[in-house]
């Protein structure tokens, strides 16, 4: 009996290390160790030992049991694991399943482009009405009626003296109207004009911008828009100031860029000129003040707008205006 | 405004090349769009000298001939009557692309040879004349290309005037301008009048001018020219109005054209046998009386036009267009040159209401230099006389009751440089001034000056600040920065949520769209709308694009469906948009719409991305109201409840029981819903669609933006689920709020956790399967105490919804 304690633990360990699988390893541990196991009846036949031997028998067992039961579990961590290697065999190339995900229209994202570049220059955003009275979208910007600059804008009419906003600047109108200066805002939005062909939509979006303190320059209206093309574009965006006329600006200018395809060189976009207008803009013409309370000997001020769909088309290469507003899910996917 | 460098070049001299002079002027103001040569595609058509005649053996109206280049010689059949030897006359070689787009084949004409085409006026695009090859004068040498030959060889600039620049409306005003790239201010020619006909007599005896409307009419100067020949006009004339994109007519019109052009003055001429009683009476049209322009259209005209008249009748729309029974033909003798200054205002009234753009208009509408009346005037009668052989009579009608009083203006120059940025002296900017016309004093570095009268744009010391940015360049003008405060702004609330809006819509995966804000008419027959639904009464536009965009939107809706069915076409069937815009609705008593900002989203095809492991699911209401419920959740807008609409008739373009309001309290902020499927059929969509449509203002205010965090339990959650059995019609959330209602401390969660109808439940009975969570903050629950809850809930709700356990 004391050899076979020992040969029953070597020939456990011996049969252990040739287990391959899971269910082999049950059937050793069951053999061995099972209530009615190999070993755990050697542990019963210890009543018959005389008492003095029984607690070296007992320990002679139990040290058996306890090496197989550590090698059982050792074994059973490493089947185990090795298992876990095997079962891992899936075709990882298959896709995954993707919650779907929507996009924001090109335009918001460059609308949002522009107004946070002008928040980090100190502008804040205001906003204003679609369907506007004359006296904002016109008169109170030194548009009286009857007057030739009318005709820039083909305005869509409501009635007498309402109408589809052709700009955002009646925003400055009504913003001038009730605040003081200084003033620094930016005002985006729809607007309209009554005009649809290749070039053109009867809505399209603008962004304004007002600045009103007692110093501001034409200088300084360089300088803002220097900075801004420059984090629009780049730095080495140049920019070019035309003198222009505009009734609510005096002097007015437009701004072109070097054409942000061609790098001037010339090219389709820019007609060959190197030169791309973006932007028009201008010291703001006194009779504003005078029409909305603001002492124009104490303040100054400048103003400038934009196209959203000009500039989104040349930051991300689009060719027609129209698709903006075609709303193709193929198109709008891509943003 | 079409700018022929050969016509400017008679006036100044231009020592620069085009391109340079249009960067120029582009940079000080007068944008040039584009630079032609305007008979360029002449450029092939060569001069030759005409040889060796001879009949044409087969054909009897036709002729051969031979044609020398000076290096070459062409064999040419030739149909025109007029050849002769040694004639020097245009030939398009066979190649060459005529006017009219058709190539020139080298090939035989009942054949003879012919390697090129002797060219008529007409054949070239001149004129109208095709009666015989255009003869060039004698001495022109063989060889040279037709433009050069004929002086057409010139370079056109188109400039973009702004409405502000009417002086540059002339070759003159350009002459000013480029004048001033150099140092000295530009000088007209002084006009030597030809010598009056003394046998007949003053103008005073023959003709009288009376203004009975000076406030319309400020000045009216005319001149008389007799014995005069109508016919064509010369070369030189015509080419100069070619260049300068007018149609030549004849010479009399074709002068007052080239004054125009040149100085900026319109000019109209009468045949002076057609006025009655020989006057022009200057008066305001009578509302109601008609008129038939030169265009042989009658007009209705009204009080705020200005009417020339003779004796008895109008002859012509003042500053805007002639009559057409007292315009110059063939048979004039006497002209009465018309030269005169009419209200900018008006005129642009009139041209706006007859809906008549012309020259003349165009500039009296913006303003017209009063001092350059006279020298027009007395420029078209001299050329009458000269080009039409006629016979200036002596003196001169100028009617002139109201001068204007020159302006004078008073600025320092420390306004200027703190306008622009700049630190010129005033005299710096006086002599910029200067160069175009200003009249300046300095003194004390303050400005007095007076701008020339063909400037009626320059009213206000801005005005001359601009002009002095303008001259000294902007590119010039340091670059600045304004002076800013340190201080905190920020965008309105409303842009700040929109934002949000936007950026969580595209997380649950919804697409964004822009439409237009303007629907088409029947946009309210598609949504089904009542005839006094609330929505339908609209904002429409007097001057609509098309039907389809013809009215403000009162709906999203429209636009959402109409962008689906867009793509459905496209087989793009799997659809998740959302667009933020404003809706308008009209009220009364107010001059201006409500603005109403509105969320709305449309889902429509199946509900995920199927593909290898997903089976394709078409998308239903709860998949719609789930990205609410999510949305919501957000935003934490967490206490909002769906109930069904108490009208269902308020909402017809829903689907009729898949349809929810959505509302806090009493307040109804949106809706979530199956669009019915009549208006998807309307608008050409073939499956069903789901929309949800909510008020922005209503949103943000019910948002809740600072929410203190909760305190979690340590201890463990048990759950017990309970099944009912109860009528089919007894709304889920009644169930809930049920339990809601008499809320235990411990129940920390309550969800629909199962729904079944069809086999083994009774019909009209549904099985219902709610999911409590209990947890206690203070302790691990018993059991027991967990059951005794469960319980007194399950007996509630099988008391109140007469309902049973399952069997």
């Amino acid at each position: 009996m004391d050899i076979s304690i020992e040969q029953l633990r070597e020939e456990a360990m011996a049969a252990l290390a040739g287990i391959a699988h899971a269910g082999e390893l049950q059937a050793l541990s069951v053999r061995y160790l099972g209530k009615k196991g190999l070993l755990t009846q050697h542990l019963r036949t210890m009543a018959s030992l005389p008492p003095e031997e029984r607690p070296a028998f007992g320990q002679r067992v139990n040290a058996a049991k306890e090496a197989l039961e550590q090698a059982i579990s050792e074994k059973k961590a490493l089947l185990e694991s090795e298992a876990a290697d095997r079962s891992a065999d899936i075709d990882i190339t298959l896709p995954g399943r993707r919650p779907s995900t929507g996009t924001l229209h090109p335009l918001t994202r460059i609308r949002r482009e522009i107004s946070d570049i002008f928040s980090r220059l100190g502008f804040e955003i205001s906003e204003g009405p679609e369907v506007e009275l004359d006296w904002y979208n016109f008169e109170a910007l030194n548009i009286p009626p009857h007057h030739p600059a009318r005709d820039m804008q083909d305005t869509f009419y409501v009635s007498e003296k309402v109408v589809l906003r052709t700009h955002t600047s009646p925003i400055q109108i009504r913003f001038m109207e009730s605040h003081t200066p200084p003033i620094r805002i930016i005002a985006p939005g729809r607007v309209y004009r009554c005009d649809s062909d290749i070039t053109h939509t009867p809505m399209f979006h603008q962004i304004e911008g007002l600045l009103v303190d007692e110093k501001a320059s034409f200088g300084d209206l360089k300088g803002i828009l220097t900075a801004f093309i420059h984090a629009l574009f780049d730095k080495e965006t140049s920019l070019r100031f035309r003198p222009s006329f505009f009734p609510f600006t005096e002097p007015s200018a437009e701004v072109d860029i070097r054409c942000v395809m061609c790098k001037g060189k010339g090219c389709r976009i820019c007609s060959q000129t190197g030169w791309l207008e973006v932007l028009g803009c201008g010291m703001v013409h006194p009779v504003l003040f005078e029409n909305t309370g603001i002492d124009p000997e104490r303040y100054r001020g400048f103003a400038f707008g934009m196209g959203v769909e000009r500039l989104t088309m040349l930051k991300y290469g689009i060719d027609d205006l129209r698709k903006f507003f075609e709303n193709d899910i193929r198109f709008l996917e891509q943003f | 405004m079409k700018l022929s460098l050969n016509w400017l070049k008679s006036l100044i001299p231009v020592p620069m090349a085009p391109e340079d002079l249009a960067h120029a002027l582009t940079m000080t103001g007068l944008e040039v769009e584009a630079i032609e040569r305007p008979f360029a595609h002449l450029d092939a058509i060569r001069v030759g000298r005409i040889l060796d005649i001879a009949a044409h053996p087969n054909a009897d109206k036709l002729q051969t001939c031979r044609v020398d280049t000076g290096d070459e010689i062409f064999h040419v059949v030739c149909g025109a009557p007029n050849i002769q030897n040694g004639m020097m006359a245009p030939l398009a070689p066979a190649g060459v692309q005529m006017p009219d787009g058709t190539v020139l084949k080298k090939g035989k004409i009942r054949g003879e040879i012919s390697e090129g085409m002797l060219c008529s006026a007409k054949e070239l695009g001149l004129d109208e004349d095709h009666s015989g090859i255009l003869a060039l004068p004698p001495d022109t040498p063989p060889g040279l290309s037709f433009p050069k030959a004929l002086g057409l060889d010139d370079t056109v600039l188109t400039i973009g005037l702004t409405p502000n620049r009417v002086d540059c409306a002339s070759v003159m005003g350009l002459a000013r301008e480029v004048a001033a790239f150099g140092d000295r201010p530009f000088e007209p020619k002084p006009l030597e009048l030809p010598a009056v006909d003394p046998a007949v007599g003053k103008i005073q005896n023959h003709a009288s001018v009376t203004i009975e409307d000076p406030e319309g009419c400020p000045r009216y100067a005319a001149r008389l020219v007799v014995d005069i020949t109508v016919g064509p006009s010369p070369a030189w004339l015509k080419t100069r109005l070619m260049a300068s994109g007018l149609r030549p007519i004849n010479n009399i019109v074709d002068i007052t054209n080239l004054v125009m052009l040149e100085t900026g003055q319109p000019l109209h001429a009468f045949d002076f046998d057609t006025l009655a009683d020989q006057r022009i009476v200057v008066r305001k049209a009578r509302d109601g009386e008609t008129f038939v322009t030169l265009d042989e259209k009658e007009r209705r005209l009204d009080t705020g036009m200005v009417m020339i008249c003779d004796g008895e009748k109008p002859v012509a729309i003042g500053g805007v267009m002639g009559g057409l029974h007292s315009g110059v033909t063939e048979k004039t003798r006497r002209v009465l040159i018309e030269s005169a200054c009419f209200d900018a205002p008006s005129i642009r009234r009139t041209a706006k209401t007859l809906g008549l753009s012309t020259d003349a208009a165009y500039r009296f509408e913006r303003g017209v230099d009063p001092q350059g009346t006279l020298y027009a005037l007395n420029r078209a009668a001299g050329l009458m006389v000269e080009v039409g052989n006629g016979k200036l009579v002596d003196g001169t009608l100028d009617i002139h009751p109201r001068p204007q009083t020159p302006c004078t203006l008073t600025v320092d120059a420390s306004f200027i440089n703190q306008r622009i940025g700049l630190s010129l002296s005033a005299e710096t900017m006086a002599s910029l001034l200067k160069k175009v016309g200003f009249t300046v004093r300095v003194a004390d570095e303050t400005l007095t000056l007076s701008p020339p009268s063909f400037r009626v744009d320059v009213s206000r010391k801005e005005d001359i600040s601009e002009e002095v940015a303008r001259l000294f360049g902007y590119d010039n003008i340091p670059v600045t920065f304004p002076e800013m405060p340190a201080e905190t702004r920020f965008d309105p609330p409303e842009v700040r949520f929109r934002r949000t809006l936007q950026d969580e819509m595209c997380g649950l995966g919804f697409h964004e769209v822009i439409t237009y804000s303007f629907v088409a008419k029947d946009s309210a027959e598609k949504m089904r709308l009542s005839q006094d639904h609330p929505l339908r009464p609209s904002v429409s536009l007097q001057n609509p694009i098309s039907e389809d965009l013809a009215v403000m939107r009162t709906s999203l809706v429209p636009g959402l469906l109409s962008t689906l069915a867009r793509n459905i076409a496209q087989q793009e069937k799997n659809l998740k948009i959302f667009e933020i815009g404003n809706t308008f609705i009209p009220h009364a008593d107010q001059d201006l719409p409500e603005e109403r900002e509105i969320l709305a989203l449309a889902w429509t095809g199946s509900r995920s991305g199927a593909g290898w492991h997903t089976r394709p699911a078409a998308c239903d209401f709860f998949d719609i109201k789930g990205s609410v419920e999510a949305l919501l959740r957000i935003l934490s807008i967490p206490e909002a409840d769906f109930t069904p609409p108490t009208n269902p008739a308020d909402l017809p373009w829903t689907r009729k029981g898949a349809a929810a309001c959505i509302h806090l309290g009493e307040e109804i902020f949106g809706l979530v819903y199956e669009v019915h499927p009549e208006t998807c059929r309307l608008f050409d969509i073939k499956q069903p669609v789901f929309m949800a449509e909510l008020e922005l203002t209503a949103l943000m205010k019910n948002r809740k933006i600072l929410h203190a965090s909760r305190e979690i339990s340590r201890y463990p959650a048990t759950f017990r689920d309970v099944t009912l059995i109860l009528d089919t019609h007894i709304p889920a959330a009644d169930v809930l709020a049920q339990v809601e209602k008499e809320r235990p401390s411990i129940l920390e969660s309550l969800s629909i956790h199962d729904l079944y109808q069809g086999e083994n439940i009774p019909q009209g009975k549904k099985s219902l399967t709610l999911r409590m969570i209990y947890r206690s903050a203070t302790e691990t629950l018993a059991d027991k105490k967990v059951n005794k809850v469960q319980e007194k809930i399950t007996e509630t709700l099988l008391r109140q919804f007469n309902a049973t356990l399952p069997a």
